[in-house]
């Protein structure tokens, strides 16, 4: 069973995942395929390299989806290197605003953390481009890889950060992978700083959506049909929500079948009165 | 506080876009071409969205005065009602604008004229009869006023057509706007009630209820009409003596020639709205309690919900006369006790 919090990263650079990788102690996963996987020893953080170009993130992204058995409240992340006219060399910046320059599709990313990083939209292109005059950070993936991730997430639990490596003062050309890792490493702790948050969001989303484990007991003890097991995490979250979860079991364990199980949980709640002093 | 706020294109040059945008020097602005773009989306996440909201502007293009849905109603044959804002500022955990939006966020739409001119035709068409307006259905009217300033741009407008009623629905207690104008008759400042140990519970980021009964009794002793609103009715431990203390408590500072009206009505959700909530707040005592599927609304048990509104309309006539408290059923018409 995959826990919480649940981190996904797709990074095009090795180069760029370095200072991540080292940072949370990840290690390479054996999967034989193009992209390289790492993760850590708690599977809560699982890393991508993906290369460069659209294509190829939003590839990676669906594979780490499901090599990683990525659940729904998993947050994603896509960080990495970017151009930028107002050539701020070496700022971490949030992405709020995704442009693909070949559709001219826009996304927004969710909002919802509270950081003072600066923010920036983001112009995604098919080709190296040189020409910084857009007032936007312009990367080769961002878009692709919203597009792909959101398909498995929500716009708040999807990151792009990413650290002006190049703009009109700052050559492109002159950028070595050591600089690569240098320009993400600079940004760590501001990155894990946001990182922080999006897995409180991720535990708390964990736990919206997935009943509580006595449900399970519950249902490896008496045989429940389909609709009766959809009946029973509903009516065992109302009642763990006004009474202690730790006397649920002792509460039904002498029940015969599952009927009378969802007839006794029943009975309790429409018996109930919230006594909103308390609540 | 609002730290974002995407703003439609078309809208961006807008007096109020720029009145408003100078509330907010440091947010962060992002340019969009309608607000469905960041509104209406797949995928986003209400509850998270609701802990940091951001603001959207917007222009309204059709539908600013709709037909209030049935069962709404506090006399009047024609009801309409008014949204210049969709979502709240407010997180009561009863509320069906929890699963109404995929959002949390705040739309505000900026182009008022507009819902002028729709009141105004709309009035005319009905000149032989009473026309109710309703603001505060997809929003509280008053709770970000003094960011949007729509009360005080549409009370005055109801001025020129004293047949007709507005009602102000509110838990604010942000009303200057009212304070600094002369009351208007034809206008009537509701207010949602509820015990304080519920509201406590339910009502988060609102003002305490004792808070807004002193601002009940400041607008009443100006001259404001007030409605009382009752709705939901929310069941519990004691909940007779804690509804009995509340509308006593109430009757005895607001005097009842100020009380335009009392409304009332049980706490029911559509069946899927109900499911929707439930899912983004499972862990939430409301849903707890002794709640039934009754065709297609989810409501406390018939039994329940007839002895609460049997106790409320007891109660409420000790003080007013029937004739100006009115039950909202959740299945059918307004009615007039």
């Amino acid at each position: 069973m995959v826990g919480a919090p649940a981190i996904r990263w797709v990074v095009a650079l090795k180069s760029e995942a370095k200072p991540i990788i080292e940072e949370l102690q990840m290690l390479p996963m054996e999967n034989g395929m193009d992209f390289p996987i790492y993760s850590d020893r708690n599977r809560c953080h699982w890393l991508i390299i993906s290369g460069v170009g659209q294509s190829r993130s939003a590839a990676a992204t669906n594979y780490l989806h499901r090599e990683s058995d990525a659940p729904p409240w998993s947050a994603w992340i896509n960080i990495g290197i970017a151009g930028y006219g107002y050539d701020s060399y070496g700022a971490l910046y949030l992405v709020d605003k995704i442009v693909s320059e070949e559709t001219s599709f826009v996304a927004y990313p969710g909002v919802a953390l509270a950081t003072k990083l600066p923010r920036s939209e983001l112009l995604t292109v098919n080709k190296p481009k040189v020409d910084y005059s857009e007032p936007s950070l312009i990367d080769m993936e961002g878009y692709a890889f919203y597009e792909a991730a959101i398909k498995f997430s929500c716009r708040e639990l999807l990151l792009l950060l990413k650290v002006v490596s190049d703009g009109p003062k700052s050559n492109v050309k002159i950028l070595t992978p050591k600089k690569i890792s240098k320009l993400i490493l600079n940004n760590i702790e501001n990155i894990l700083v946001i990182v922080r948050q999006l897995e409180n969001l991720s535990k708390l989303e964990f736990t919206r959506l997935i009943p509580p484990d006595i449900c399970n007991q519950i249902k490896q003890k008496w045989h429940f049909t389909v609709t009766q097991k959809h009946q029973l995490t509903t009516l065992v979250r109302r009642w763990t929500s006004v009474f202690p979860e730790t006397t649920l079991f002792q509460k039904i364990k002498n029940q015969k079948n599952s009927k009378s199980v969802i007839s006794s949980l029943s009975k309790d709640l429409d018996e109930y009165k919230v006594d909103w002093g308390k609540s | 506080m609002i730290d974002t706020i995407y703003i439609e294109e078309d809208i961006s040059e807008h007096p109020r876009t720029l009145s408003i945008l100078a509330k907010f020097k440091t947010a962060r602005t992002i340019p969009i071409q309608r607000f469905g773009e960041v509104f209406n989306l797949r995928n986003q996440n209400f509850r998270i969205q609701k802990s940091k909201p951001s603001l959207i502007l917007a222009r309204k293009h059709s539908g600013h005065v709709l037909p209030a849905p049935s069962g709404f109603g506090i006399g009047s044959t024609a009801n309409f009602y008014f949204s210049h804002m969709y979502n709240c500022v407010y997180d009561c955990r009863y509320c069906f604008l929890q699963g109404m939006f995929a959002s949390a966020n705040y739309v505000v739409f900026v182009n008022f004229e507009d819902f002028d001119i729709q009141i105004d035709r709309i009035v005319n068409r009905h000149s032989e009869e009473t026309v109710t307006f309703f603001s505060g259905y997809d929003c509280d009217s008053l709770a970000l006023e003094n960011i949007t300033g729509f009360a005080a741009h549409i009370l005055p407008i109801f001025r020129r057509h004293p047949k007709s009623l507005l009602e102000l629905r509110t838990k604010s207690i942000q009303v200057k706007p009212l304070t600094s104008m002369e009351p208007i008759p034809n206008c009537v400042i509701a207010y949602s009630l509820m015990p304080e140990a519920m509201s406590i519970a339910l009502d988060n980021k609102t003002p305490s209820i004792e808070r807004r009964i002193n601002t009940i009794s400041i607008l009443a002793r100006q001259g404001w009409k007030i409605g009382l609103r009752f709705d939901p009715l929310i069941h519990g431990k004691d909940w007779q003596v804690l509804y009995k203390e509340l509308i006593e408590g109430v009757f005895k500072v607001i005097p009842q020639e100020s009380i335009h009206s009392v409304s009332f009505g049980p706490l029911r959700f559509p069946k899927a709205m109900h499911r929707d909530i439930f899912k983004l707040y499972p862990e939430e005592p409301l849903f707890s309690g002794p709640l039934e599927q009754r065709g297609p609304i989810v409501a406390y048990r018939q039994e329940i919900e007839n002895e609460m509104t049997r106790f409320c309309r007891q109660t409420f006539a000790k003080f007013i006369p029937d004739s100006i408290i009115f039950q909202c059923t959740p299945e059918g018409q307004s009615v007039g006790l």
